[in-house]
């Protein structure tokens, strides 16, 4: 045989080694056999590659086989990009999973895959994010009222009634999430304190590292007393806000707002250097425990199953120091 | 490493150097051959991979899931299509994954808008070629490195479609259901998306094999000196390589798009990293006019079939990179060093 022939063949042994090493992962699940006793569960994350994604990933895999030793769950990673993700799930399909869970990266484009799992029969539960199309029940706590809480907080107990200048570092664009929590917090604001004026919005990505670097550029654009708040939609951007500040030694003259309830955050509020977040439960318990009564043959699930969210401020960070995520 | 034609290790320039590039001269010098060696290799690795999938995994063989990865193999098997001719001129093309993204948002921006869905393509197609025309512009009257021009507009233009879109995604609103035919379509039981991978395969394979355009790219691809002097217009042969590039972006985003029903201002991000392994696995050489569209085709199906057993097989997202960036790796190394010993 050709010498790259023979070599080609040694990649793809390589290749199939590393699968079937791969596939023995201790912590996921095993290589795919026969039909399982509790079921197939299939959990398409939209990206394995952020604080609150990764432990939302783990929740759903150490509650659904707590709750459901028989059952495995199946892992898929749209490392961020909607065709993938889309395509995970049609993988997820082809391998007759018979719950998804979906948390979409964007409630568009994972629309149509939604569709199809549905239409095929494979009832299907959106965590944190929706989708476009009628699922089997949509398990997050309220984005909108967080919005709403949010913006409620900033014109009442920060601002103190005086009105101000926010500055919005949003989350990935076309996530529900992201559309809620920026659209309710703008509403209430034009509506009730029309003395808040948002001086600048940007997406972060829901990322440490872009919020960060915008944070520098916003404190070149507005001086030292020309905005007072940052309000973040998670708490990774709140806290690469919070670097930018103390880099440039303006943290005492503007407070920080996130969402999600991240330890990181909880600490900085109880240390006095963010003012507040409000929890954000990643619904992965929550998800388990329908998928457990859905195997079990149960058909009607409540369509929306709204987790309760926690203000977190200056007046109850010691309690919660150590209990977020 | 024996070359396409010049086997006799002598070195051809001048107007020998077309004459040996004759679909006569390959035979003679059993550049063909070699040629066929060399791919049954990486053909027989992909059924081994196939065989060895459907004794790893109960599901890898169903036909569900061999759909779904036939049209894997299309959406990345037409952007490395496109990349193969221009690896084939010794060039590269960083900026295919941008494309995509721009083309995506562009398609759905105009359906959005009320435009019927033939236009939009029409006008989408364009909108690729366009910017795969500026990268040859960038490249033979800019004097600019491909690495460099494609490299600069891939930040531009995902610049420009993040700008254009706001960020956000669009959706294609009325046009979704009459445009998902692309998509999700199926015809005879094959994806239309493999369809127009098999066309689109067909012409490249044809052009690359049996045009004077063909002869001139590999040629341009082995020894620029030479082609230009043996009187083939390397400057055109460049610009229209980029432009096939382009095109064939323009192709993957739109599929891409029917199929989500969406254009992302994100699509395509990384993809040419995936156009550029599977036609470096497929065998095309980044640093010679060697290689075609066969090779391209076994490295898309190797590299959707090695992603699709990841998944059924229950593999850790996170390892799942770690084994597609050590296959490309691998790939890559093992080229270099035949490219060593053949001299």
């Amino acid at each position: 045989m050709a010498r790259r022939g023979r070599r080609t063949v040694i990649l793809a042994a390589l290749a199939l080694v590393l699968a079937a090493c791969g596939g023995d992962d201790g912590g996921t699940e095993s290589a795919g056999g026969g039909a399982t006793a509790g079921g197939l569960i299939g959990f398409s994350q939209a990206n394995n590659g952020d604080v609150w994604r990764i432990d939302q990933t783990k929740d759903v895999q150490g509650n659904c086989s707590s709750l459901m030793p028989g059952s495995q769950v199946v892992v898929t990673d749209g490392q961020g990009q909607a065709a993938k993700q889309s395509a995970d799930v049609d993988d997820l399909l082809a391998r007759g999973v018979k719950v998804l869970l979906l948390t979409p990266l964007t409630a568009e484009a994972l629309t149509p895959v939604a569709k199809r799992a549905m239409d095929a029969g494979v009832p299907v539960i959106t965590l944190d994010r929706a989708v476009d199309t009628d699922v089997t029940q949509h398990i997050g706590a309220d984005n909108k009222l967080i919005g709403q809480k949010a913006a409620e907080y900033v014109a009442s107990t920060v601002l103190g009634g005086k009105g101000g200048r926010v500055i919005e570092i949003q989350g990935v664009l076309g996530a529900s999430a992201t559309t809620d929590r920026n659209k309710e917090f703008v509403g209430w604001l034009k509506e009730n304190a029309p003395n808040v004026e948002i001086v600048a919005s940007q997406t972060g990505e829901y990322r440490r590292e872009p919020a960060l670097k915008y944070m520098e550029d916003m404190l070149q654009r507005f001086g030292p007393g020309e905005f007072d708040v940052v309000y973040a939609h998670n708490d990774e951007m709140a806290l690469g806000a919070i670097q930018a500040l103390k880099a440039a030694n303006r943290l005492d003259e503007v407070k920080v707002v996130g969402i999600d309830g991240q330890n990181e955050a909880i600490q900085a509020i109880a240390d006095g250097d963010m003012a507040a977040t409000f929890t954000y439960d990643n619904a992965g318990k929550e998800a388990c425990e329908s998928a457990q009564k859905l195997l079990a043959g149960e058909k009607n699930l409540e369509k929306q199953w709204v987790l309760q969210t926690t203000q977190i401020d200056a007046t109850n960070a010691a309690e919660w120091v150590g209990k977020g995520f | 490493m024996p070359r396409d034609a010049t086997q006799t290790g002598s070195v051809v320039t001048g107007p020998d150097a077309a004459k040996a590039r004759t679909l006569l001269g390959r035979f003679a010098h059993g550049g063909t051959a070699w040629r066929r060696l060399r791919d049954s290799g990486i053909l027989l690795a992909l059924v081994l991979l196939i065989v060895a999938g459907g004794l790893l995994s109960p599901f890898f063989l169903q036909p569900a899931n061999f759909l779904n990865v036939a049209r894997q193999v299309a959406i990345v098997g037409i952007l490395g299509i496109g990349m193969t001719f221009v690896i084939l001129t010794a060039g590269i093309d960083l900026s295919v994954g941008s494309i995509v993204g721009f083309v995506a948002i562009t398609a759905a921006s105009l359906m959005h808008g009320g435009m019927p869905w033939p236009a939009a393509m029409v006008l989408a197609l364009l909108a690729g070629a366009l910017v795969g025309a500026l990268n040859g512009l960038g490249i033979t009257k800019g004097r600019l490195q491909p690495f460099i021009m494609t490299l600069g507009m891939l930040v531009i233009a995902r610049g420009v479609t993040m700008t254009w879109s706001k960020g956000q995604p669009i959706s294609l609103g009325d046009a979704a259901e009459p445009f998902s035919w692309l998509g999700t379509g199926v015809l005879l039981g094959v994806p239309v998306p493999v369809w127009v991978l098999a066309v689109i395969a067909a012409a490249a394979g044809f052009t690359l094999r049996y045009t004077a355009f063909g002869r001139h790219v590999y040629a341009v691809g082995d020894n620029l000196e030479a082609a230009r002097l043996s009187g083939i217009n390397t400057g055109r042969v460049i610009f229209s390589v980029y432009v096939i590039s382009g095109l064939c972006a323009a192709v993957s985003a739109l599929i891409i798009v029917s199929r989500l029903t969406a254009g992302e201002p994100s699509q395509g991000t990384g993809f040419e990293l995936d156009a550029i392994a599977i036609v470096v696995i497929g065998g095309t050489s980044l640093f010679r006019g060697e290689g075609g569209i066969r090779g391209t085709l076994i490295g898309a199906a190797i590299v959707a079939v090695v992603a699709n057993l990841l998944n059924l097989l229950g593999v850790s997202p996170f390892s799942q990179q770690i084994v597609k960036g050590l296959i490309i790796l691998g790939a890559v190394l093992l080229e270099r060093r035949g490219a060593g010993e053949g001299r």
